[in-house]
Parts: C-alpha cells; sequence; structure tokens
C-alpha cells in the first residue's frame, strides 16, 4: 500500500480532521515525556486522533493490511519513551476519546474512556465521597488510557496498590482489530484474567478503548505529619521502625536537604531549611484509627531522631505540606536548567545504604543528585541536576544512571517502580531476567501479537522475539553483561 | 520514517526578537502544560499545545522547521497567549514571552498581503495607540447605543470592513463617559497611601464606571487615587501580536508618564494590562536609557485585587444579596498568579455568596483581541465558559479584565442566559454604599 | 524421570471423579522443568495439585497420565519483616504461612477455607477470593512476583521482591486464577501487611435477603474502612455480617456503628472469635464434596434482584446462600440432588448477565451443566496464550475453558 493510499484509507476512517501527516505535523509526535539523551525521538508515519472504538479498530486492521507498527498515544507524558515510534508507523492519539461514560455508586465503579484526565476523574467523583487512588506526580495531565499501559503508580500507591489494583476490565482493540472486553479474576468468572496481562504492558498488547475502573472511599480522616531529621540515615531508620511496628500509612514521602533547599524558598511549606532529610507521613481511615496512629508515628520519629515533628488535620494545612512535595520537580528549576528524574525500587530495608549509593554515586560523577521518593515503597526518585548546554553533562548522567541501576539491582532491586522499561530501559533487561524469563514474557507478547504490530522495540530487548537470530544477539548480551543463559 | 524537512527549510530566526535559546531549552515537554491549555483541550492535538509549540519554536531554531512554514504562523496565532501552562510548568519555562518573540518574528519576516496590514492596523494599531482615537470611538459607539443608530450602521458595511461587526456585538452598554486621564482624582480625608491609576484604553472607556468605582473603593480604605495625565495604551495587544516596536513606544510613554514620585503603587484595574505592564521591564531590558527605568516601573504595578488584598480591608457597610461565581482571567491567574486574591475580597463582602463553577481558570476565549480575529475558536470557548457558569445557577459573574467581561457576556448571551457580567471591583463598590455615598471624585 | 510415588497401574482417584494413571512428587523447579518438558515431548497429559482443595472443580475428559503432587515443594524462601515481603514455595500450606508472618506480626490479609491443607500456590492458581477483598484486595493485588513452570518445561520468573515494580509483564498477576492450564507455581512473592491490632465483627439479623442486601449496602457506603460485609441466608436466618480490623479503640467504635446503620445487633464477636468466625465462613461452602456449589459473579447494583430471585427459587430447602455486595460475590449451595434447581439458577443468573461456576458438584450435574459458564470474551487470545505456555496441551485439561 503506498502511502497516499494510506493517508486516504485513514482519512476514510477519521474523517479530514482525525489525521495529522505533514512533516510539520508529525515533528511534534517525535517525544514523549522522556528526556532527551535516555530516550531517542522519532516520527510517526502518521498520526489519527479517533473518536470512537469502531475507528480505533478500522484504524488496526488497516495497518495490519499495510503492515505498519501502531503506537497508542494518551497525553504523552511517560518518562520511559512508551509513547515514541521507534520505528514508525501510525500513532494512534487517545486524547478526543475523553468522555466519563458513567459512574455507579453502589458498583463503586466509573466507566471511563481512555483520554480522560487522572485527576479530572477524581475531582468528578469526589462530591459522591470516592476518589481514583494512583495518583502518579503527573495526575493533572496523564491520562487513565496511559496509566493503564504503565501500571502507574504514586504517592499513596503505599496503602492503596498500584493501577492494576484499579482496574475491573479493559475494552481493547486487538493487534488484529477485533475489540474485546478483558474481564478480571473474581468469583463465577471462568477465563484468563487478560486484565491482569494488558495493565502495565506498554501498549504492546492491546489498545485501551474504555475502561471500567474502581473508585475507592475517601476515608473519613486523614492527617499529614511533617517529621525533620539530622541525617539521611535517621530518616530511614524511621521509615524502617514505623512500618516493622505494624503501621500501614496511606503514603510516606522522604525528601533530601537538597530538595529542601530547592523547594522551601519557592512555596514556604514549612520544611526546615536545615535539616537532613524531611518525611512526609499520611494516615488515614476511621478518626480514632488515625488519632492513635499519628501518636504512635510520632512517637516513632522522635525516637528515630527527629528534630521536630509537626501534623496537619484540615484541607488547607494537608495541602501546604504536600504542595512542597508535589511541587519539588517545579522548585528543581532553581538548582539547575535541567534534571534526570530516576526510577527505580529496592527492597525497603536496602534503602539507608541505597541511599548512600546515591551520594558515592554523586561525588563519582561530580552531579548534584536530589532524592525525592516513595520511602515507604522503596521506590527512589533520584534527580539528577545537569544542565544540557555543557558539553559532557548529558553522557555523565546517564552513566550516573547506568552505576545505580546496577547498585540498585545488586540489593534485590529492580529496574522501574512506576516508569515502565519502555525504550529506556529496555537494554537493561537481561541484568534482571534470564534468557528464560524473557522468552516466557515474550510468549505472552506473541500470543497477542504475533506480528510484533503494536509498540515494537519496547520493554523486551531485541533477541527474544521469535523468528529473530537469537543466537547472536545471546552472545552479545553475555559479552556486555555476563549473562549466562539459564 | 525520519521528518527530513531541512531541505526544505529557507527561513530562520533573524533580526529582533529571536526567541531566547535558553528559554526555548529550559522546556523539557513533559507534557504538564497540556491539560491547561484551552486550544489543547478543544482539539487534542499536539501542535495546539503549549509543548508542541515549544517544538516547534525550537525546530525553527534547529533549523527543521521554515519560519515562514504555514502550520507554524498557525500555531503561533491559534495559541491565545492564556499563559495557563506558564502558571503548571515545572520548567518554569516563559512561554509568554517566547511565543510573543515568534510573532514578532513572523511580523518582521512574512510577506503579507496589502489588505491583511490595512487590516491589522486599522483594527489593532489605530485604536490603540492612541487614547485619544479609542475615546472618540468609544464615545461615538456610546451615541449609537443610545440613540439607536447601530441598524443603520450596520446596513453600510462600514463596521465590517474593520470587523468592527464582532466587536460592536460584544460591546456592554457603556454607562458612563470617559474617565480622562489627568482630569479626575479621589482624595480622602484620611490618606494613609496613595496610588497612581493606570487608566487603559477599554477601561477607561468602554468600562469608565469601573475605574471610576475603583477610585471611590479605595477612598473608603482611605488612599488618595490619582490618574496620570500623559498616560497611553499599555501596548499589551502589540506584544501579543508581534508588533513590538509599537509596544516599547508606548511603554517608553507610560514610563515617562508615572515618573511621579517614582515609588507609588501603580494600580491597574485589567488583568491584560497589569500583566503586560509588568513586563515591562522584560519587554526594554535591551534599551540602555529605559532598562532600568522599566523594571522598577514594573515593580510598582499591581492589580487593583491584590493591591485590596494586601490590606486590611475597611469592612463595607451594605449587604449585596446576591450568590456570585468568579471567572479568572488568565492574564491574572496565569500570568500574574494572582488566584486567592480576587477570592479574598469577594469573602468579605456581607451577604455575597460565591460558588465556584468547573475550569474557572480555563480561558473564556477572549484572549485580548482573539475572539475578533478567530472568531470560531473562541466561539467555542466561550460556550464552555457559558456552560460552566450557568451550571452554577449565581446570579452574577464577576471578573477582572474587560477582554473576559466582554466576551463571558456575548457567549452567556448566544447560549440564552441573561446573566450579568460585572468587575470585581463593582461588586466592592456596591457593598461600600455605590456611587452616592462614596463619591468623592474632583475634577483636577 | 522422577521417582513414582505410587508403582501402581491402576488409576488414582485424585478427587471425586478426578483420576491419574501415576502420581508424581517434585521437591524443586528444575526437576519440575524437567518433568514437563519430557511430558510435553511424549504427549502425556499433567494435573498438578496441591491441597486437592478445588481440584474436584472442573471437567476432566479422561483420566491423566500423570498427577503432579507439589505438596513437597515446601517453604519460605525469604521473609524480610521490614520490606513487608514474602518468598515461598508453591506448596506450602497457609496455615503455615500464616504462622510464619505471625512471628514477625504480620499476616496475609484473607480467610481461606481449610488453612492446614490449602497450598499457596493452589490459592493462587485458583484465584481464591475471600470477604476481605472488599477493602484488602485478593491475592492477585499481593502478589509481586512468581517463579513457574510453563507446560513446556521452561522455567521462568517475572516480578520480583519490591513491592512496587513495572519491569517487564505483569506474569504472576496473569497467571492469578489460570487454573493451572498455563503453568505450574513454584514459587510465589507476595505483599505482606502489619497484622491488625484488633478484630471485631457485628452480626445483625434481617427478615429477607433482599433487605439485609439493601443495608448492606447502606454501611458499605457509609463505612469507608470496613473491611468485610457479607450477607447470608442459611439455617441461622438472614444476617449480615460486618467486619471491622485495626486498633482496639477503632474497631470498637465501628461495631458502635455498624450496629446503628444496620439498626440490629444479634451478636458482637471480638478477636480471636471473630477471626474464627470468619474462618467458618468461609469452609461452609467447601467443606462437603457432596453439595452443589455455585459461585456466581454479578455487578454490585444487580446483586439484589438476582439474589432476591435465587432465594424464591430456592425458599424452603436446604440451601445456603453468602453474597458481598460490596464487590458482587454470591455463593450458593445446595442438596445434591439438587440438579435441577442449580441449572435453574444458572439460567437465572445469565438472564442478569451474570456468570458462574460450578465450584463442586456431583459427575452427573458437572457433565450436564459447564463448568466455566459462559464462554469469556476474548477465548481466541486466551487460547493463544495457552498454545505458547503449554503447547503440547499436556496441563490441567478441562481446567478453564482454553
Amino acid at each position: 500500500m503506498d502511502r497516499q493510499q494510506l493517508l486516504e484509507e485513514l482519512e476514510r476512517i477519521v474523517g479530514h480532521d482525525g489525521i495529522r501527516h505533514r512533516p510539520v505535523d508529525l515533528l511534534v509526535y517525535e517525544y514523549d515525556g522522556s528526556v532527551d539523551g535516555a530516550v531517542d525521538t522519532a516520527a510517526p508515519t502518521a498520526v489519527v486522533l479517533p473518536r470512537s472504538t469502531d475507528q480505533v479498530s478500522a484504524i488496526v486492521k488497516l495497518a495490519k493490511r499495510a503492515d505498519l507498527p501502531v503506537v497508542a498515544r494518551g497525553a504523552g507524558t511517560g518518562l520511559s519513551g512508551g509513547a515514541v515510534a521507534q520505528r514508525g508507523g501510525i500513532i494512534v492519539s487517545l486524547t478526543r476519546m475523553d468522555r466519563v461514560l458513567d459512574v455507579n455508586l453502589l458498583d463503586r465503579t466509573a466507566l471511563v474512556e481512555p483520554g480522560v484526565i487522572n485527576l479530572e476523574l477524581s475531582d468528578g467523583v469526589r462530591d459522591q465521597g470516592l476518589f481514583f487512588a494512583p495518583d502518579p506526580s503527573s495526575q493533572k495531565a496523564c491520562t487513565i488510557g496511559g496509566n493503564v499501559a504503565e501500571n502507574s503508580g504514586g504517592p499513596h500507591c503505599l496503602k492503596y496498590g498500584v493501577t492494576t489494583n484499579h482496574i475491573l476490565g479493559l475494552e481493547i482493540v486487538l493487534p488484529n482489530g477485533e475489540v474485546i472486553w478483558t474481564r478480571t479474576a473474581q468469583d463465577g468468572y471462568g477465563g484468563l484474567d487478560l486484565t491482569a496481562a494488558v495493565v502495565g504492558s506498554e501498549g504492546m498488547f492491546g489498545i485501551v478503548t474504555k475502561a471500567l475502573v474502581k473508585l475507592t472511599p475517601i476515608p473519613a480522616a486523614t492527617t499529614v505529619m511533617l517529621a525533620a531529621f539530622g541525617s539521611l540515615d535517621d530518616a530511614s531508620r524511621a521509615v524502617t521502625s514505623i512500618i516493622a511496628a505494624g503501621n500501614l500509612p496511606a503514603s510516606l514521602e522522604m525528601m533530601d536537604n537538597l530538595t529542601i533547599q530547592a523547594v522551601e524558598p519557592a512555596y514556604h511549606a514549612g520544611y526546615p531549611m536545615d535539616a537532613a532529610a524531611v518525611l512526609l507521613i499520611e494516615s488515614d481511615g476511621h478518626p480514632v484509627e488515625v488519632a492513635e496512629s499519628v501518636e504512635e508515628i510520632e512517637a516513632l520519629c522522635r525516637e528515630a531522631g527527629a528534630t521536630s515533628l509537626r501534623s496537619a488535620d484540615t484541607a488547607a494545612e494537608r495541602d501546604l505540606l504536600w504542595k512542597g512535595r508535589k511541587m519539588a520537580l517545579a522548585a528543581m528549576g532553581r538548582l539547575a536548567p535541567n534534571y534526570y528524574l530516576h526510577d527505580t525500587v529496592v527492597p525497603r530495608s536496602r534503602l539507608p545504604e541505597t541511599l548512600e549509593t546515591v551520594e558515592a554515586i554523586a561525588r563519582h560523577h561530580k552531579l548534584q543528585i536530589a532524592n525525592v521518593f516513595h520511602a515507604g515503597d522503596g521506590n527512589l526518585h533520584p534527580l539528577m541536576l545537569f544542565d544540557r548546554r555543557k558539553p559532557g553533562d548529558v553522557e555523565r548522567i546517564l552513566e550516573a544512571s547506568h552505576d545505580l541501576i546496577h547498585e540498585c539491582v545488586r540489593v534485590g532491586g529492580m529496574l522501574s517502580g512506576e516508569h515502565g522499561i519502555g525504550t529506556e530501559k529496555r537494554g537493561y533487561m537481561t541484568l534482571v531476567f534470564s534468557e528464560s524469563d524473557l522468552r516466557a514474557m515474550a510468549g505472552l507478547k506473541e500470543a497477542f501479537d504475533p506480528d510484533q504490530r503494536f509498540n515494537p522495540e519496547k520493554v523486551i530487548p531485541t533477541g527474544y522475539m521469535c523468528g529473530e537470530v537469537k543466537q547472536l544477539h545471546l552472545q552479545a548480551m553475555q559479552q556486555q553483561h555476563g549473562i549466562v543463559p539459564v | 520514517m525520519a521528518v527530513s524537512l531541512v531541505d526544505l527549510v529557507k527561513h530562520g530566526y533573524s533580526g529582533d526578537d529571536v526567541p531566547d535559546d535558553d528559554l526555548l531549552r529550559a522546556c523539557v515537554h513533559c507534557g504538564m502544560c497540556l491539560p491547561t491549555c484551552p486550544t489543547y483541550r478543544l482539539t487534542g492535538q499536539e501542535a495546539s499545545s503549549p509543548r508542541g509549540r515549544l517544538w516547534l519554536m525550537k525546530s525553527v531554531a534547529d533549523g527543521r522547521l521554515d519560519l515562514l512554514d504555514p502550520e507554524f504562523d498557525e500555531q503561533m496565532y491559534q495559541c491565545l497567549n492564556c499563559r495557563a501552562c506558564e502558571a503548571v510548568c515545572p520548567s518554569g519555562v516563559h512561554y509568554g514571552p517566547l511565543v510573543e518573540a515568534a510573532r514578532s518574528q513572523l511580523e518582521q519576516h512574512r510577506p503579507r498581503p496589502l489588505w491583511q496590514r490595512v487590516r491589522r492596523r486599522a483594527g489593532l494599531n489605530f485604536p490603540f495607540s492612541r487614547v485619544s482615537r479609542m475615546r472618540a470611538m468609544v464615545n461615538g459607539l456610546r451615541l449609537y447605543q443610545r440613540v439607536g443608530l447601530s441598524a443603520a450602521l450596520r446596513k453600510t458595511g462600514v463596521l465590517r470592513l474593520v470587523r468592527l461587526e464582532t466587536l460592536e456585538a460584544m460591546l456592554p452598554p457603556i454607562q458612563e463617559a470617559p474617565l480622562v486621564s489627568g482630569k479626575e482624582s479621589w482624595n480622602p480625608p484620611l490618606v494613609e497611601d496613595r496610588i497612581d491609576l493606570f487608566n487603559g484604553c477599554v477601561m477607561s472607556t468602554v468600562f469608565s464606571n469601573v475605574n471610576r468605582a475603583t477610585g471611590r473603593v479605595l477612598a473608603h480604605n482611605n488612599v488618595a487615587t490619582a490618574v496620570p495625565a500623559t498616560q497611553q495604551c499599555c501596548g499589551a495587544l502589540h506584544v501579543h501580536s508581534g508588533m513590538m516596536d509599537e509596544a516599547r513606544k508606548l511603554a517608553r510613554i507610560n514610563i515617562d508618564a508615572f515618573a511621579g514620585d517614582g515609588v507609588s503603587p501603580i494600580i491597574v484595574t485589567a488583568a491584560g494590562c497589569g500583566a503586560a505592564l509588568k513586563e515591562y521591564g522584560f519587554l526594554l531590558k535591551d534599551d540602555p536609557n529605559y532598562a532600568d527605568r522599566a523594571a522598577r516601573f514594573s515593580g510598582r504595578v499591581q492589580d487593583v485585587t491584590e493591591y485590596l488584598a494586601a490590606r486590611d480591608l475597611v469592612p463595607p457597610t451594605h449587604d449585596v444579596r446576591a450568590t456570585v461565581t468568579y471567572q479568572e482571567p488568565c492574564h491574572l491567574a496565569h500570568a500574574q498568579r494572582i488566584i486567592a486574591q480576587p477570592r479574598k475580597l469577594l469573602a468579605q463582602v456581607p451577604g455575597l455568596e460565591i460558588t465556584e463553577m468547573k475550569e474557572s481558570s480555563l480561558c473564556c476565549g477572549s484572549a485580548g483581541i482573539y475572539n475578533i480575529i478567530r472568531k470560531r475558536m473562541a466561539d467555542d470557548l466561550g460556550d464552555r465558559k457559558a456552560e460552566n457558569v450557568v451550571a452554577t445557577r449565581a446570579d452574577c459573574v464577576v471578573t477582572a479584565n474587560p477582554g473576559c467581561h466582554m466576551q463571558l457576556r456575548t457567549s452567556l448571551k448566544r447560549n440564552g442566559s441573561e446573566m450579568p457580567v460585572r468587575h470585581i471591583v463593582e461588586i466592592l463598590d456596591e457593598a461600600y454604599g455605590g456611587p452616592v455615598v462614596g463619591s468623592k471624585a474632583t475634577n483636577a | 524421570m522422577p521417582m513414582s510415588i505410587h508403582d501402581t497401574t491402576n488409576a488414582h482417584e485424585l478427587a471425586t471423579g478426578v483420576f491419574a494413571d501415576e502420581v508424581v512428587a517434585v521437591e524443586s523447579g528444575s526437576r519440575l522443568a524437567d518433568f514437563l518438558r519430557e511430558a510435553t515431548a511424549a504427549n502425556h497429559s499433567v494435573i498438578p495439585f496441591g491441597g486437592r482443595r478445588s481440584l474436584a472443580t472442573g471437567n476432566p475428559t479422561e483420566p491423566a497420565r500423570f498427577g503432579l503432587d507439589l505438596t513437597g515443594l515446601t517453604g519460605i524462601l525469604s521473609y524480610e519483616p521490614a520490606d513487608l515481603t514474602l518468598s515461598v514455595r508453591a506448596g506450602t500450606t497457609l496455615a503455615d504461612i500464616q504462622r510464619a508472618l505471625g512471628e514477625g506480626g504480620q499476616e496475609l490479609p484473607i480467610d481461606v477455607p481449610f488453612p492446614d491443607v490449602t497450598t499457596i500456590g493452589g490459592l493462587v492458581a485458583t484465584g481464591f477470593v475471600g470477604p476481605r477483598r472488599l477493602r484488602s484486595g485478593s491475592l492477585r493485588d499481593l502478589l509481586i512476583g512468581c517463579e513457574f513452570v510453563r507446560g513446556d518445561g521452561l522455567l521462568a520468573k517475572a516480578g520480583g521482591m519490591v513491592v512496587k515494580n513495572v519491569s517487564g509483564f505483569e506474569i504472576p498477576r496473569f497467571l492469578h486464577g489460570s487454573w493451572g492450564a498455563l503453568a505450574v507455581l513454584t514459587s510465589v512473592n507476595l505483599k505482606v501487611t502489619p497484622m491488625a491490632r484488633a478484630d471485631g465483627t457485628l452480626l445483625a439479623a434481617f427478615d429477607d435477603v433482599g433487605l439485609a442486601i439493601d443495608a448492606a449496602h447502606r454501611l458499605i457506603a457509609a463505612e469507608p474502612s470496613i473491611e468485610a460485609c457479607v450477607v447470608t441466608s442459611d439455617r441461622d436466618g438472614v444476617r449480615v455480617s460486618a467486619r471491622s480490623v485495626g486498633r482496639a479503640g477503632a474497631v470498637a467504635a465501628s461495631l458502635d456503628s455498624f450496629a446503628q446503620c444496620l439498626g440490629s445487633e444479634v451478636a458482637r464477636l471480638e478477636v480471636e472469635e471473630s477471626r474464627a468466625f470468619w474462618r467458618e465462613l468461609v469452609n461452609q461452602y467447601a467443606e462437603d464434596n457432596s453439595k452443589t456449589v455455585l459461585a456466581l459473579g454479578a455487578r454490585p447494583r444487580d446483586i439484589r434482584a438476582l439474589a432476591t430471585r435465587i432465594g424464591d427459587v430456592t425458599a424452603g430447602d436446604e440451601s445456603a446462600i453468602q453474597v458481598s455486595p460490596g464487590f458482587g460475590s454470591l455463593r450458593i449451595m445446595t442438596p445434591t440432588d439438587g440438579e435441577d434447581l442449580a441449572t435453574g439458577i444458572v439460567a437465572l443468573a445469565a438472564a442478569d448477565g451474570a456468570n458462574y461456576v460450578l465450584e463442586s458438584a456431583s459427575p452427573a450435574l458437572r457433565s450436564s451443566l459447564p463448568t466455566w459458564g459462559a464462554e469469556p470474551e476474548g477465548i481466541e487470545v486466551m487460547r493463544s496464550v495457552k498454545r505458547q505456555f503449554d503447547p503440547g496441551g499436556i496441563l490441567n485439561l478441562g481446567r478453564l475453558p482454553v
């Protein structure tokens, strides 16, 4: 099929207004939210903006006939290159499918289209005493479809779980164009839990056209505590002892001194400027439960050496304490023109040593690294500060990031807690997964998408898909990483 | 398939007002701006988002896109320059100055047909470069609103020639005679502070009643108001349209006009003017004679709500029994980050109920003269706004910018609502007893 | 080939109506991989089993060549209380797991039937859901990683030992509820939770199931922290049982407000009584293989109508119903000879758009009523996954319609 014919047929499906294909139009679909240098940009062949499931299905069937890759895209806020069309093809932008179709209070569910913005869903059901629990930092902009693809997390995942825990079913368009509703394991269901497979599959198994999401009741009471510490180590020990004592806060966030230096002058959240680290701890639930656990958590913080403690019960006070955390990235501009927001995850008990490692890496590469992260989950977000205009800066952060990933894996951690693998960390998959592990993942992919049509060149490193010349790649990888086939 | 426009690129940035490369590259394309952008919300397409537009600007800088590519022109002018994106940008990208510089580049390098140049001059430069011209025009309009010449005038097609047709439909009934700068002042018996009022083209003519109300409200709060005589248009619309030289001319005139004691706050009743005045420092940064003075001038500028909210308001004396909803002008909420102050003031009005609308900070579609030159997109935004306003079931919608005021009024009308639109100062004025009790105007 | 523990040519009855020619036991993942690779090559069918509690669910078409005994695959591989994570071999019983976690002051927030014999691998494979799903979720929500052997003998792992992880595809969660039709689990990694300091249950009585379900919906809406809420109708009458876990003060306060909201209080169970009550509640539907048990899933908004209609057809007989209105689960147990009754219920459910699984039934009923209800959407993809994971089609024939 030649290009002209492809464009004509696409236009027949989505109308003149629903297709972008001139070179200048494609320029703005070269990127997503990933850092330049860590993820390469690439332009698609065409971009379509469908308004219905039928249109998406027709587009996918056409792509199959034209033998072109298909890449689904939401808001393009992803941080691992998931929405970049590495091999060209058709980008299906789902921004025009943005309706909340139904909210049911008895079911505590919302039926939404993929382009609905995460926070706007929560805002829309707040009056009913409900919210959508996954709250990634990009929640003001990112879409539910993207959350499903990446299995997004957020600060409140410590207690409430990540996206996959809040999806009950998905309408998806399969790579052959067929439309199905996936279901979730539950009483009375006799079938595979395809929902579990699709959530977090980074757009490689199906394109989500509707999602049935679980809504969570807003807890009766919420208190946010701010605890300051004289050393990172004290703060990490407080985290460990809070959890070990049997508390499961709604969220447990840590910010180091560099972050405080950036945040406090900008937002006056009340973080002590001289603290080596602060913990932001949110406790929610039954009012009696919250009151008692706040008392206990404060005592544990004091025991761990907290130099000051504050707590906030009203929404306004809580928002102010949270503001510093939520605006931390915004404030980094005060320290450096650019930052690389990293994402790795380690077992909680390995946090203290991992933070030391981060410091060592920063010293070694002569980088400033700020830490602002989900301590309760062991999910690190080192912010590597740099200046793109300085020659060598980009290379240094990439080297530092390489070292960081190796160190996290060494202590039992994984590559990504919430940003995904995409192309950014695809080359690192062999660090944590054996050849068999990757073959099993590739097998699942092939069951959904035997032609490798959806979002090619993501997650699974080259060499594991059927028909690829495996041996050559394996040898190369053995040389590179010392991986021995299992 | 790689995009290869490079061979086709003939025009890059050159001359004055080249978009600052450091500012451009501060954007890390994270996408946090997307949902705040009115044109992105309407179209869902990346090119119509701040991030997309910045990428296009970068592409021109990198020689990957021709400055005169029609899509570049389209996107630079489709933008409402509402600057909602700036307020949420984690990297602190100064989007406004960038898009204004890009427009300036287009104005300098784009060959426009004669009729377009004539229309732009007639529609923008002519009335807005001299307050006296605007005054004359509005006096005429006021007259014809009163005596009903409209039908006759419309028939002649004169209005259509300069696209005043749309403007005419938007104009609210003009209540008072223009407030001529230097001719009026307010001097309360007890003076705690003195301010200079920025009179504005539209505010001093179409909304002169608001500026007079401002004088009264300030007088109630023991603040004396002067209206410096030689001031002119702020130049905001020129900046938005890339007519930077005209804008700089106006800026210099105003800096001279407000030289006075050099410290009094300069109080503005139009959010759009305020945002522009606060950026004189940036506009004239390369002018050796004016750079410092411009920066000092900008430091004195405050929106009337910003100024009043920072003082302890003398308690208003009259109940205002109404439910109002507040539409945030983009150039107040986003460009000046003034969000809490108007609400704080309204909360101090006895008897007044405030109800928040959905998307109160999303642009209403006015955006300077956008609603005149891009009617369809503006109408879509206006309809969305009207729907959100009506849904509050408020008695009245309050705002703080003349463009928003007129756009809200037109949009509500088009959607079958007669809900009145008022400037926040009008509500305060009423709470102090209105023009009769509080009037302390003297003719200078 | 691993040693066979029963050297006999006669078929073994693994569970009612489920036979295998030979039973083999494995103690390690690599041995299991060898075994399944060879079984695939030889086209030998295999039925893996642990505690055998759910082995009779499904439609085995003919005796399998091998029964695969996984109860020897036991032991905790790693447990770090400070991390709130646990890695355990698949044949470990729930009771052993809870005991080990209890020493660290932690638990898996799930009540399962017969924890002394039920294995964690079996629970994950059968996708067990308990009443605490309302707030604490099911094992699906607690799974963070696993090791497994595919039908073709590929030994692989997925996920990890961290509580938040998006490195690679979600195979662990996908295997939850796959009934051993794709792979055999050798170990699972789980998120665990601090053990609740107090536990309490309030029992309220109602005149009929419909009113009880209405009251349960009201209670769930009013109490965001409620742990579980079940409506039962059996020889004890119609009851709403509402559970609260947490600190003593909060639990006591919650039970007070439960009583007020429900407008009835038959009994109030504290700590150990409360825990025992919920263990028994889930046992009820699993203890008697001679009964017919149907599990139904419906939307919470539809569950009242469905339960009422089922109540009408079962009125006066020995049937018992257990409903979790908060997440739309309904379990019904009828006397064995009630084949027509079961068929009637299935027809009712279908009319309401609800699906069913026949969890326990006589061989006769199993042959007349499909175990897995209506064919699920996406069956082609499911079969395609089955072909990828178990190309020889040797695993668990008749479990799931794949």
